[in-house]
């Protein structure tokens, strides 16, 4: 009977521990679940927040003084081979495509009214041109040939902004006194001033060469007449 | 003696590095006096108009419900300016009536369309939508009309209204600012790329010359 009592005792203590522990396990997934729910709740009204400004806030951008680049083709021009490789290369073409990133891109037909300004460069399409902010074409080529070789024509641009621009200075933007009075910023884009640097003067290495034969010869000559005590 | 032949030495290397041109690495820009002709100070003085072409000028439309579509013929010229005909004909077929501020923000929205604003009379929004030649939609009258504000300079507000698309007419400055304040200082603009200047070349000799000049372009007085 005692044993039996004694059973009955352990097993009803079990049962009340297990019971308990139960009820704590359940008590911490509530506060877990509780807690992950605020936290998805603040991420969501985080987002809906952060949406709201970017949708209603959005950085003007100066891109006042930004170049342009043109690109000048037919209405047809999707089935003229030439024409759609010359566009496909600046969407292949990293520094094509950083070029199309960072000017304002136009791609023109010739049927469209802003050709019009552009009539009297073209000779023939597709047709490239690349201008300052203040209209001074900086480049230009067209024909058939101009989508064959890409890094040939980034270095083509390269050269000619060198020829423009020396040193990476442009003229000014507004050879007509400017109304704020303010000189033009920096405005080259960036993926054609990488490569731009003051070009050295170059020396004639057959003059220095004679300079330092002379130049060694008399220091000869003056340490021959030292040591002859002369 | 010594110091004659030291002294020698270096005028001999001091004359041959001139001689080669320097050893330094900078070098001037050499720029000489550059000659601007007429036609491209007409083109730089103009840089700041936002000259869109007659085909794209849009007569004042009545909408289904039987009003004036001013508000949205204004943005019709800015996507034309800004290169975007395909979107500026697609949008003038589907939209049409009076708008409000908060209608208009709410379509843009949803089209996916990049726009900027301003509902407090900020005139500084003004000189940034004109510095960077992209333009903008501003309302007059009371808040009863929307017009394209094409120019601003210190004298002058340059306006193309729809009501009459032939013409840009030139306001004083002080008098559209204080329509604009007193209509509610909305403005709006779409954040596309401008359009591209006329374009003029450098030529042998400093010359500067402007690529149109035989083919004269039809402009509106100011």
């Amino acid at each position: 009977m005692r044993k039996l009592m004694l059973m009955m005792v352990v097993s009803v203590l079990a049962a009340g521990m297990a019971a308990w522990n139960a009820a704590r396990v359940c008590r911490a997934y509530d506060e877990k679940i509780l807690h992950l729910e605020s936290a998805v709740a603040v991420t969501y009204a985080a987002a809906l927040e952060r949406q709201t400004v970017q949708e209603r806030v959005i950085d003007l951008p100066e891109d006042g003084n930004q170049w342009h680049t043109i690109l000048i083709v037919c209405p047809d021009w999707k089935s003229r081979p030439a024409e759609r490789r010359a566009e496909a290369m600046f969407h292949s073409d990293p520094l094509l495509a950083s070029l199309q990133h960072q000017t304002h891109w136009h791609l023109i037909t010739t049927d469209q009214p802003e050709f019009c300004k552009f009539r009297p460069l073209v000779d023939a399409t597709p047709c490239l041109i690349v201008e300052r902010a203040n209209g001074e074409v900086v480049y230009r080529e067209s024909g058939p040939e101009l989508g064959r070789n890409s890094h040939g024509l980034t270095r083509a641009i390269r050269r000619e902004i060198e020829r423009h621009c020396p040193d990476g200075r442009c003229l000014p933007l507004y050879p007509v006194p400017r109304e704020d009075g303010n000189p033009s910023p920096d405005e080259i884009p960036a993926v054609l001033r990488e490569d731009i640097a003051p070009e050295k003067k170059r020396t004639n290495p057959i003059l220095l060469a004679a300079i330092s034969v002379l130049g060694g010869m008399l220091g000869l000559a003056v340490k021959f007449r030292r040591a002859a005590g002369v | 003696m010594i110091y004659v032949n030291r002294m020698a030495l270096a005028a001999m290397l001091a004359v041959a590095t001139v001689a080669t041109g320097g050893l330094g690495t900078a070098s001037t820009t050499g720029a000489g006096i550059v000659r601007v002709s007429q036609e491209v100070r007409r083109i730089i003085g103009s840089l700041r108009l936002i000259d869109i072409p007659h085909r794209w000028r849009k007569q004042n439309w009545i909408g289904d419900r039987g009003q004036g579509s001013c508000v949205h013929a204004a943005l019709v010229h800015l996507w034309h300016w800004q290169g975007r005909h395909e979107w500026a004909e697609w949008w003038a077929a589907r939209h049409g009536n009076g708008e409000t501020a908060e209608g208009l923000a709410a379509k843009l929205e949803t089209a996916g369309v990049q726009f900027a604003e301003t509902r407090s009379g900020d005139e500084a929004f003004l000189d940034w939508a004109i510095r960077t030649r992209r333009g903008a939609a501003v309302v007059v009258q009371s808040g009863s009309h929307m017009v394209n504000l094409v120019g601003l300079d210190h004298r002058h507000a340059h306006i193309l209204d729809s009501n009459a698309p032939e013409r840009v007419k030139a306001w004083p400055r002080d008098k559209f600012l204080r329509d604009w304040k007193q209509s509610g200082g909305w403005a709006v603009t779409p954040v596309g790329p401008p359009a591209a200047p006329d374009p003029w070349e450098v030529r042998a000799g400093g010359r500067e010359e402007a690529s149109t000049t035989d083919t004269p372009r039809r402009r509106d007085r100011l």
